[in-house]
């Protein structure tokens, strides 16, 4: 029998589709369909300057919309050849940190709604609204901040604005500890997520797997280790987990909020140390050639490849998003589920549809 | 047409460029790399280019409406 999953699904915010073919309530095997949401984007990034192109990969995704806008800036500052200045490199961290806090606040708070855990739910998306206030307060917008221009920043922060990010964090902090420890100790969470979906660090590789999902097989992979925009000046340990199921990858993403809380105690007191320029002007257009840039979103590794022939309009603009690389890992943990088990189980990779389809 | 392959372990990548003559298929590596089924149906969809051995193949429809006719790229530049 084959049981059609979404693509309009209680679990899932956006739309995905997959044949399920089952056997009583065992599924055996898994079709995923795909194109419900696709904007064409990479094909309109040929329509605009590559300028304007920085507002439009942004819109990749709603949720961790700096990170694409960064990944694509660094793409064409390799092929224009410009110097980022160093205080632009740090806010690119802050930002980019806050999006991952505020988007693993999103999946945590869609997990714990998934597994009928409401209070849990409302409580982590309080947390959340923290962060995305920080978001406001530093860039003006929530989630599309607008911040990263092709040789820098848009904007500065002066020595109270940081005072009051740091202020902000404190209370952050201290709020996602009793979050963190319902996620860590509650029996009912564990028993849902544990064994579930389970692979070896081997098939995630094989797999092409990123993010949390390849990080829970215990491979310590992570793009910012490239030490791109501010992050070679700091101390990053991928967070790791050896289990292989939906409940390590909630580990790992409970350990990387702690982590980009840490990253963000490291930027703060370099942003107060060190002033500077924040955006080096770019006038000229990139002469022929190619650049691929690779930075860390919330779910994995996000690739921008940009290819010009000279002039105004870019002959190529790729974006390789996560989840992309993630969809086949979960087709192959689906079957040998049960069927009750398929919406946590889809969860568990953290899927972002907009970024898939682009 | 080149088809280009960015390969990565960790924070090494490699960057490889296959050749070929248009009309022709280019082999599959979802044998090799199982993950890669889902890139090259996205490649047949966006391009005039197919792929010999790949399994699950959408036919040029993964992302496409099954009414549509054609590829948004066409055939490969370069």
């Amino acid at each position: 029998m084959v049981i059609p999953f979404g693509p309009q699904h209680p679990s899932l915010v956006e739309p995905i589709h997959m044949q399920l073919e089952v056997e009583g309530d065992t599924v055996l095997g898994v079709r995923p369909a795909f194109g419900f949401v696709h904007r064409g984007l990479e094909k309109l990034a040929e329509k605009r300057d590559w300028r304007q192109n920085v507002y439009l990969v942004e819109r990749t995704c709603g949720i961790c919309s700096f990170i694409h806008s960064l990944g694509y800036c660094l793409a064409l500052e390799d092929l224009l050849g410009v110097e980022v200045p160093p205080r632009a490199d740090l806010l690119r961290v802050m930002w980019g940190e806050l999006h991952r806090i505020q988007s693993h606040y999103l999946w945590l708070g869609l997990l714990a709604d998934a597994v009928g855990f409401e209070s849990l739910f409302m409580q982590t998306w309080r947390n959340r609204e923290r962060v995305l206030d920080l978001n406001e307060l530093t860039a003006g917008n929530r989630i599309v901040v607008s911040m990263c221009r092709v040789g820098g920043t848009a904007r500065d922060l002066d020595a109270e604005m940081l005072d009051r990010v740091e202020a902000t964090l404190d209370a952050a902090e201290s709020e996602f500890g009793p979050v963190e420890h319902t996620f860590r100790e509650d029996g009912g969470i564990a028993r849902r997520l544990v064994g579930l979906g389970r692979i070896t660090r081997e098939e995630a590789l094989g797999l092409g797997a990123v993010g949390p999902v390849l990080r829970a097989t215990g491979e310590a992979s992570d793009s910012r280790l490239l030490g791109y925009a501010g992050y070679g000046r700091l101390q990053v340990a991928p967070v790791t987990q050896a289990g292989g199921d939906a409940y390590a990858r909630l580990l790992v993403r409970l350990g990387e909020i702690r982590q980009s809380m840490a990253l963000l105690r490291q930027v703060l007191p370099l942003l107060r140390q060190e002033p500077g320029e924040t955006l080096v002007p770019v006038r000229k257009d990139p002469t022929a050639g190619e650049a691929l840039s690779r930075v860390e979103q919330p779910r994995g590794e996000l690739i921008y490849y940009v290819r010009a022939t000279g002039g105004k309009l870019l002959d190529r603009v790729r974006i390789r998003t996560p989840t992309f690389a993630n969809l086949p890992a979960l087709v192959h943990m689906v079957p040998g589920n049960e069927i009750g088990q398929v919406p946590a189980l889809v969860l568990s990779i953290d899927p972002c549809v907009s970024c898939t389809e682009r | 047409m080149v088809l280009l392959y960015h390969v990565a372990l960790g924070v090494q990548m490699r960057h490889l460029g296959l050749r070929q003559n248009g009309g022709v298929a280019f082999p599959s590596v979802s044998g090799v790399l199982p993950g890669a089924w889902l890139y090259e149906n996205e490649i047949q969809d966006q391009f005039e280019v197919t792929f010999a051995g790949l399994t699950p193949d959408y036919g040029g429809k993964l992302f496409l409406r099954r009414d549509v006719s054609g590829t948004p790229w066409g055939a490969p530049r370069g």
